[in-house]
């Protein structure tokens, strides 16, 4: 399991290969129309990329919201669950396109800063407003006459969406060149502030901003899949913690909410006092 | 400690089996044709062309 972690970049790259499948759709500048829309994909990546072969869980959560068949979407709100509590942020480290285009654009050289932690922690709260107001609230219940919302997340915040689909859907295709207005160009202002900061900060969209990382960061102490300290191995030399780019409190907060399961903290461990392991809470053998 | 564990085992099984239910409540209730409807289009909001 440890090869796979030092491997990261190269699951990263097939995850958002397999993500992103269709590739013949950057050539015709359209989307993908197959039945394999209808299944939500893990990590956060735009429906309307051409090559996109399944639906952004983020928007078909607030697609269902924003209709005015249903009130709640089980089956979104059910994948998210399934996938929160095999895998937690597992999904953010390992299968999250835009998380791996934000790390790519972080091995960009340059002054790389940290957030102090006054600003810090504040900030990282930001995401579940986000979850809670773009995702959830608003797109339920501000409609129009006919009872139809608007995906409040996708229209003003992701930043994925513009990278995705914006871009090469604008380039490929002139009647949607023609209908640009504002907000293409907002979406694009704060596209490029994301990768401005990418550049500097560790990936700073999926740190403060991300919903979809909200809500798997509900169950990153419970998910199956998860890391482990072996206390007995552990001779406190610090060295996870100052491999850990989302700067936790290691040892400790092994699990902690951020904790994007990227592996750093594990490979940084001499000892080998940190491991990953997926199945369910082992109850006999702490009876021993 | 072992309330800990046998907790979170517990709590581990209970959200699998509500995710699964709400999968499949939520295909009965046709919510899968909805994502599928809007999945196919291309999203205006998402790429940011509608006003």
């Amino acid at each position: 399991m440890k090869r796979l972690f030092r491997h990261r970049g190269w699951v990263q790259a097939l995850a958002t290969l397999l993500t992103n499948a269709n590739l013949r759709g950057f050539a015709r500048g359209g989307i993908y129309t197959g039945a394999a829309k209808r299944i939500c994909v893990p990590g956060l990546n735009c429906y309307s990329c051409p090559a996109a072969t399944g639906a952004c869980p983020i928007g078909a959560l607030q697609a269902v919201l924003t209709g005015n068949q249903h009130n709640f979407s089980f089956y979104v709100t059910g994948t998210l669950l399934l996938i929160g509590v095999l895998l937690g942020r597992l999904v953010c480290g390992l299968l999250c396109p835009f998380g791996w285009i934000q790390e790519l654009l972080h091995k960009i050289p340059g002054r790389k800063r940290k957030v102090p932690k006054a600003v810090d922690r504040p900030l990282r709260k930001l995401k579940y407003g986000v979850l809670l107001l773009f995702v959830l609230a608003l797109p339920t219940f501000v409609v129009d006459g006919f009872g139809l919302g608007v995906p409040w997340f996708c229209k003003w915040i992701c930043p994925a969406g513009t990278l995705e689909g914006g871009i090469p859907l604008v380039l490929t295709n002139a009647s949607l060149r023609a209908n640009l207005g504002f907000m293409f160009w907002w979406k694009m202002c704060l596209l490029l502030l994301t990768i401005a900061f990418s550049i500097c900060i560790y990936r700073p969209f999926c740190r403060y901003i991300c919903p979809l990382g909200a809500f798997y960061s509900l169950f990153n102490r419970i998910s199956l899949a998860r890391l482990e300290c072996n206390e007995g191995g552990c001779v406190s030399c610090g060295r996870c913690a100052s491999a850990c780019p989302m700067e936790i409190s290691l040892p400790a907060k092994l699990n902690s909410a951020e904790c994007i399961r990227c592996g750093k903290c594990m490979n940084a461990c001499p000892e080998g006092a940190i491991t990953f392991r997926f199945g369910l809470a082992r109850v006999r053998e702490e009876l021993r | 400690m072992r309330k800990h564990w046998c907790a979170r085992r517990w709590m581990q099984l209970a959200a699998i089996a509500a995710a699964v239910g709400c999968i499949a409540l939520g295909l009965a209730r046709g919510e899968a044709a909805v994502v599928l409807r809007k999945a196919v289009f291309v999203c205006l909001e998402c790429i940011g062309v509608a006003g």
